[in-house]
């Protein structure tokens, strides 16, 4: 109604008799191709090359030093001064099983990076209690129980991270 | 299946694609916003050929694609090479031709 009859005359056709008089939608299509808009179909068949070996030039780059293999690239890395082994894994005690639990090195002092990154930036790492720490190891060789200070070393933050 | 709505959804279609095409900043984007505007043309092509009786439409659709084809061959390699240069995709920055 409205827009029908505004832009294409009063009644819709539908395509059957254009299908029909070659036989078939594809038929009546490749006729038209091939034939009446032959020229048309060249000239989008070069616009098609033109359109490649345009992109071929424009995404082309010269490369102007030789790509870094993965030789180079650890070298890179081992240089740079960073940590390039796995870091220490989160303390595992009795008492205590998570990763906010930082490990212990072996001279019984805190190791802040085997806390998890988002866990340290949060704030969530948990304090390790090293008096009782070292409480259970001297119980366990047969020594007496002695009250260390207990603030030795039981901070976790502050101080480089080791 | 009246063709009127089909004319009708591409206007929609084309409509979505063009306020892409202004609203948006990241190159691709926009690049999707123009398919979509070419595709809504092709709908409304096909629609227009099913109202007149006749195929020339679906052929004009056919030659759309093929367009369509090589414009995001040419359009995708010069935005590679705008993103190699300046490591961004935004169509507000490449002003380097204003002057």
């Amino acid at each position: 109604m409205g827009l029908a009859s505004a832009v294409g005359g009063a009644t819709v056709r539908g395509l059957d008799a254009a299908n029909a008089e070659y036989g078939g939608n594809v038929e009546g299509i490749a006729r038209l191709l091939f034939a009446d808009y032959v020229i048309a179909f060249e000239i989008v068949a070069a616009l098609l090359i033109v359109a490649a070996v345009g992109a071929l030039v424009l995404a082309h780059r010269e490369r102007w030093q030789a790509k870094l293999t993965q030789r180079d690239l650890s070298k890179i890395r081992v240089e740079s001064g960073a940590h390039v082994g796995p870091l220490p894994a989160p303390g595992v005690y009795a008492r205590n099983n998570a990763v906010d639990t930082p490990a212990l090195l072996p001279d019984g002092s805190v190791s802040e990076i085997s806390v998890p990154e988002p866990l340290r930036a949060r704030g969530d790492a948990r304090p390790v209690d090293v008096a009782s720490v070292r409480e259970t190891q001297q119980l366990s060789e047969g020594k007496p129980a002695i009250d260390l200070p207990a603030s030795e070393g039981g901070d976790v933050s502050g101080g480089e991270p080791r | 299946m009246n063709p009127e709505n089909y004319v009708i959804l591409a206007g929609i279609l084309f409509a979505l694609g063009s306020i892409g095409v202004m609203v948006r900043r990241n190159a691709i984007v926009v690049f999707m916003s123009i398919e979509l505007m070419l595709n809504a043309a092709n709908l409304a092509f096909v629609s227009f050929a099913r109202m007149n009786g006749t195929l020339d439409g679906q052929v004009v659709a056919f030659f759309v694609m093929v367009v369509a084809a090589a414009e995001v061959v040419v359009g995708l390699a010069i935005i590679v090479t705008i993103f190699r240069t300046r490591r961004s995709a935004s169509i507000d920055e490449p002003n380097l031709l204003k002057y």
